[in-house]
């Protein structure tokens, strides 16, 4: 137990210091992003640096909501609402790419103020929410995959789009969505560092203790429902942003419960910061690909197998943890 | 049409008298150890590979293999008390999810390592009896009746046997059970390897009607939790009604619109009866 307890020891203290020197590490992060543009490396770095970006935002958005205290396990959801809505209102509206991510973000509103309501309006908490948003992807998968005329059933949907346009931003090149999610990326954190300090605080005392948070004054139907809409609303722009990326999704993809395990356990390691958030993703999103990409052929499932493994370590570190103190 | 409601219905029945069985490991392990486990679908996914390659690489009735895919999964559910559920016993909820959640992609993963994400089927036909206008399949009837018979032997043996009164009075008061000279621990190891047991049951039956692929278990594992929570958490009774309300809405929708609408139509009654009665239908306080 001795080795245990120094492991746990020396890890905490690790936190400890990142914690202190946030604003040092995202410079320094941000510096080495920029860096990499001048060595000119291959394609497969920025993919997948990009990838991680992505998913860091994501587990952001996805603690932003966990912090006043429901976790969701379907987050995917409203990563596949944004990202089918994108596709409808370009191959089937013809809008270009910027009205799309309206939709996109209006749909995962909607869609968030629907799961609010069923559930906080009932109280509905704890495990019982997580199931119901586990739930909740699970009946769009169904959905998407049932109604194969509009969207093309389990095999997915392309992008009509070919041809590099701003318009319809599509590139034939992967460094403009390299640009793009590094700067949304600095906004995001900016945004929710400065303009959401004081939300984020009262969500917090929502997450301590809802008794004390209404007893303050707090309306606590209204800020969960926001911060529902909130990180409902990032994670569907990273839905637009992935369609437009990959210019195809499957609704195993878009709804799947291993891409909200991925956004979990990238929240849960990251912690409640957006610069944790960014080095769980730098490590965990270049794990899963690697796997995939060395050992996919022979060991399909590698992946899921290692990522499962890692979730398990780190919940049972947590509580060990928390029930220590 | 009423022919085809009335099929549908006792399609319905057949259907619901194996969800029982699918639902009353997990309600067993969740009453006594009072652990949200997730990842019962991913164990029934195992049941239904077991009963599969059994069938397939010796050439014999998958009824004969059922108590095979049992004892494994009873070996499973040993050694995943010792390394998974034991660390978080007295966590929170949320953080036993979590850790289910994650065991039960770790055996997805092994699944698809070991055989591939190929969907594979049983060919297991036979002549539907008539009776009285309405097909029934010999298959589902015998999966019934075997279903019935273990949900059925369970309910006795918790009720009527020395042990199972233990493991109700562990159930309801741990601490006070131990004060009284039971075993916990010991238990705690039955009543896991029961449960992962009779998930490699419901598997092994599954298979007979239902083809398996490595994410089969979020599907089986959803539904065990919707009547689960549909019943009660951990109670019997409320298995055996959640299962019928489901396997019945299941057939019935799926034959009049299709199956991906069904299990839609089976999630959101699921949301519905958590957000309205999240104590489920057999009341406040969920026992064995």
């Amino acid at each position: 137990m001795s080795t245990f307890a120094r492991l746990n020891e020396s890890i905490e203290t690790i936190i400890d210091k990142v914690k202190s020197n946030l604003e040092t590490i995202l410079i320094v992060l941000t510096i080495i992003l920029f860096i990499l543009l001048i060595f000119r490396l291959t394609a497969y770095v920025y993919h997948i640096v990009t990838l991680s970006l992505m998913f860091a935002i994501m587990a952001v958005a996805w603690n932003i909501l966990a912090t006043a205290g429901p976790v969701s396990l379907g987050h995917a959801a409203f990563f596949g609402l944004g990202a089918y809505f994108t596709y409808f209102a370009m191959a089937k509206w013809g809008l270009s790419s910027y009205p799309a991510l309206a939709v996109a973000v209006l749909v995962s509103i909607a869609a968030s103020l629907l799961l609010g309501y069923i559930t906080f309006r009932f109280g509905v908490t704890g495990i019982y929410f997580a199931l119901v948003t586990i739930a909740f992807a699970e009946v769009l998968r169904e959905l998407f995959i049932s109604f194969r005329e509009i969207t093309g059933g389990s095999l997915g949907v392309f992008l009509p789009v070919t041809e590099t346009s701003p318009l319809y931003f599509i590139y034939d090149s992967k460094m403009p969505y390299y640009y793009f999610i590094i700067v949304a990326y600095l906004i995001f954190y900016a945004v929710v560092k400065y303009k959401l300090r004081r939300f984020m605080r009262i969500l917090g005392v929502i997450g301590n203790d809802e008794l004390t948070a209404t007893s303050m004054g707090i309306n606590i139907m209204k800020y969960k429902t926001l911060a529902l809409a909130l990180s409902s609303s990032v994670t569907s722009i990273m839905g637009w942003f992935y369609i437009h990326y990959f210019r195809y999704i499957t609704p195993n993809v878009a709804f799947g419960l291993l891409t909200s395990t991925e956004i979990v356990t990238i929240g849960l390691v990251g912690g409640l910061n957006i610069v944790g958030a960014l080095i769980a993703a730098l490590l965990l999103i270049p794990l899963g690909e690697e796997l995939r990409a060395l050992w996919g052929a022979k060991y399909a499932g590698l992946n899921l197998l290692i990522y499962g493994i890692i979730l398990m370590v780190v919940v049972i570190f947590r509580s060990l943890r928390a029930r220590r103190r | 049409m009423d022919s085809i409601f009335l099929q549908a219905l006792v399609n319905g029945i057949l259907l619901g008298g194996l969800y029982v069985l699918l639902a009353i490991g997990l309600n067993l392990v969740t009453g006594v150890l009072k652990i949200i486990n997730f990842a019962h679908g991913d164990l029934v996914m195992l049941g239904m590979y077991i009963v599969f390659w059994l069938t397939v690489i010796f050439n014999i009735n998958p009824l004969i293999v059922l108590p095979a895919a049992f004892a494994v999964l009873a070996v499973i559910g040993a050694l995943t008390y010792l390394a998974v559920f034991s660390p978080v016993l007295r966590s929170t909820d949320l953080e036993q999810l979590l850790v289910t959640v994650a065991f039960g992609l770790f055996l997805q993963g092994l699944a698809q390592i070991l055989w591939k994400s190929d969907y594979r089927m049983l060919k297991f036909r036979s002549k539907p009896i008539v009776l009285g206008g309405i097909f029934v399949s010999q298959v589902m009837l015998i999966v019934f009746v075997i279903s019935l018979v273990a949900s059925i032997s369970l309910y006795l043996f918790l009720m009527k046997t020395q042990t199972g009164i233990r493991i109700r009075a562990v159930a309801q008061d741990p601490v006070m059970a131990s004060l009284v000279g039971i075993s916990t621990r010991k238990i705690y190891y039955l009543v896991n390897m029961i449960g992962f047991g009779l998930a490699g049951l419901a598997g092994g039956l599954l298979v007979t009607m239902f083809p398996t692929y490595p994410s089969a278990g979020l599907l089986y594992g959803l539904i065990a939790w919707i009547i689960m929570v549909i019943g009660g958490l951990g109670s019997i009774i409320g298995a055996f009604i959640g299962g019928m309300i489901i396997g019945m809405t299941e057939v019935i929708v799926a034959t009049l619109w299709n199956i991906e609408l069904a299990r839609a139509i089976a999630f959101a009654i699921f949301i519905a009866v958590i957000a309205l009665k999240p104590t489920g239908i057999m009341g406040e306080r969920a026992r064995v």
